[in-house]
């Protein structure tokens, strides 16, 4: 059964008499297991969405149903239970900042009535098992932003969730301490087998980590399916731009890819590169063998998923025939190719 | 003038201060610091917005605050009269202290509860607390430090209004200071009571910030 299946999802707000639609006709599931990322620019509506899993935020219409379960019919008992089964971690940590660390992790416990000793016991594992167990007398204001996280995602196991919900839970982190939060929450998908929902706006966190993802625009669910064919095959312009922003390299932001002032007119290719064809130099042979200069506007190589993906935008020669012969050489050698139109940023 | 007799009414004036001031202020708490909980929760942001329960505390609170305490002391003789059995002496001041000094505790609780981060909230909230368990496991927790500030805020607060009681005969130091320094032309008297009045003061406020700044955990 599906951990989390979202059918014909809408939400609206309403502000000063103005109905804003934050989200419209939402579909998608998520199964058992999966690191499920939710990408979109800010504003998008992912962290509407996000809440709309636990009904923090209780959708206009649609359906959400958690393994089978459709939150909508839960009495507000039910759902409180409901809701200690999916956890939640946040950009801002959201700490009790007035108690130290293991009470901290105890406070979910301690709200669903477990006793103060036990409590205690399991804070202490779980700390250590996020790799903080000198920090249990710590106060969150002594603490940095990763070792704050690390708390935020001790706290959110205590009590064996089923699903684990990340809104935004690095974005307020730099790039090392990116890395290691979302290496820890690959470990606990992996080895507590805990579905986790990844809310973010930068791709990189996605590509580390995600098996699936959807991208949301405008509060639409524009595209979603594996993370590999997305990066490969990007269909929508959505998807394409989050590619194009995500920067060379690891999971930090700001260093975005330096994009020539103007794509010159032409035939533009997109051609990616799986594991195989990455090591063969197909460009320089298919120089050589037609004799004709190709212009590279863009090249780049990521990790997809732990398989290095190579990603190049070529400009062909005016001559059509020419272009025809390329397009057919490059098929041969099992690249995916995919004719780029109009602008690319 | 420095007799037994003066040091004595002096010591029973400090005595009767502290007993108006600390009863009104603990009372004051019963009934101001629920019905701060209660503007904080019911106010259009708040966890459980509820426009008639709201409006009804906030003209209430805004009633009260409006009409100057040396005013309302005369309008409840009446009132107090009929709780407490007379009008005058520390016990009775109590009752128009409580009243005035209820609705002021309730804003300051409010103020402080609206400063807990709505994120924590959020948080509680995604991990099945109810609203009850929101208020006194977060809310009341979060807002510690800033709810004591305000209680030592509240406290001084009474303690002036007390004194001002004792223009109608309301025991405490404030009575000793009107009775002495301004009907008999006692100024010494008077100038002890004021000394001791800012004493007073000076040791609450600077017990309740240091209270405070020990249990606050931000820094």
């Amino acid at each position: 059964m599906a951990a989390i299946e979202v059918r014909h999802l809408y939400k609206s707000f309403t502000q000063k008499g103005m109905t804003v639609e934050a989200l419209s006709d939402i579909n998608l599931t998520v199964e058992q297991g999966d690191i499920y990322g939710i990408i979109g620019m800010s504003g998008a509506g992912k962290s509407t969405l996000v809440r709309c899993f636990n009904y923090l935020e209780r959708p206009t219409d649609g359906q959400v149903l958690i393994e089978g379960r459709e939150l909508g019919s839960l009495t507000e008992k039910e759902l409180r239970v409901q809701r200690s089964e999916i956890a939640m971690i946040f950009q801002n940590f959201n700490l009790l900042m007035q108690k130290n660390v293991l009470d901290n992790i105890c406070f979910p416990m301690r709200l669903s009535g477990k006793k103060k000793s036990e409590a205690r016991q399991r804070a202490r594992e779980l700390l250590a098992m996020v790799g903080l167990a000198e920090k249990e007398r710590a106060y969150p204001a002594q603490l940095s932003g990763g070792q704050k996280q690390r708390v935020a995602i001790a706290r959110a196991l205590a009590c064996e969730p089923k699903i684990l919900l990340c809104d935004e839970a690095t974005s307020a982190l730099d790039p090392q301490t990116t890395a290691a939060i979302l290496e820890l929450l690959r470990e606990i998908n992996r080895s507590l087998g805990i579905t986790i929902i990844i809310i973010t706006h930068q791709m990189s966190v996605i590509r580390e980590v995600c098996n699936r993802v959807a991208i949301i625009e405008r509060g639409v669910l524009v595209e979603n399916g594996r993370v590999e064919e997305i990066f490969s095959h990007p269909k929508s312009r959505a998807a394409r731009e989050l590619i194009l922003r995500d920067g060379p390299g690891g999971a930090g932001e700001g260093d975005r890819p330096v994009l020539p002032e103007r794509m010159s007119g032409g035939k533009k290719l997109r051609i990616v590169f799986s594991e195989n064809s990455a090591f063969e130099p197909l460009i320089a042979n298919m120089i050589l063998k037609f004799g004709a200069p190709v212009n590279i506007l863009r090249a780049d190589t990521k990790n997809v998923g732990g398989v290095a993906k190579g990603e190049m935008i070529l400009g062909l020669p005016e001559d059509g025939h020419l272009q025809i012969d390329i397009e057919k050489y490059l098929k041969e050698k099992g690249l995916e190719i995919e004719e780029v139109t109009g602008d690319v940023e | 003038m420095w007799n037994n007799q003066v040091i004595i009414m002096l010591l029973e004036g400090i005595r009767d201060t502290l007993y108006m001031t600390l009863m009104s202020t603990v009372i004051g708490y019963v009934i101001g610091l629920p019905m701060g909980i209660l503007l904080a929760v019911t106010d259009r942001d708040g966890i459980r917005p509820n426009a008639v329960i709201y409006k009804l505390l906030d003209v209430t609170a805004n009633l009260i605050r409006s009409v100057p305490f040396l005013i309302l002391l005369i309008v409840l003789i009446p009132f107090t009269r009929f709780v407490v059995g007379k009008s005058y002496g520390p016990t009775a001041t109590i009752v128009p202290l409580v009243i005035a000094a209820a609705p002021y505790i309730a804003r300051m609780v409010e103020s402080s509860l609206k400063e807990v981060d709505a994120g924590v909230i959020e948080a509680a909230r995604s991990m099945g607390a109810s609203d009850f368990a929101v208020i006194t496991r977060v809310m009341l927790v979060e807002a510690r430090t800033s709810l004591i500030v305000g209680a030592t805020i509240s406290l001084g607060t009474i303690l002036g209004y007390s004194a001002m009681a004792g223009t109608v005969g309301g025991g405490g130091l404030g009575d000793i200071a009107i009775r002495y320094g301004y009907t008999r032309w006692q100024t010494d008297i008077m100038v002890v009571t004021v000394i001791l009045l800012v004493i007073l003061f000076q040791i609450f406020q600077t017990a309740g910030m240091k209270l405070a700044s020990h249990l606050d955990k931000r820094k």
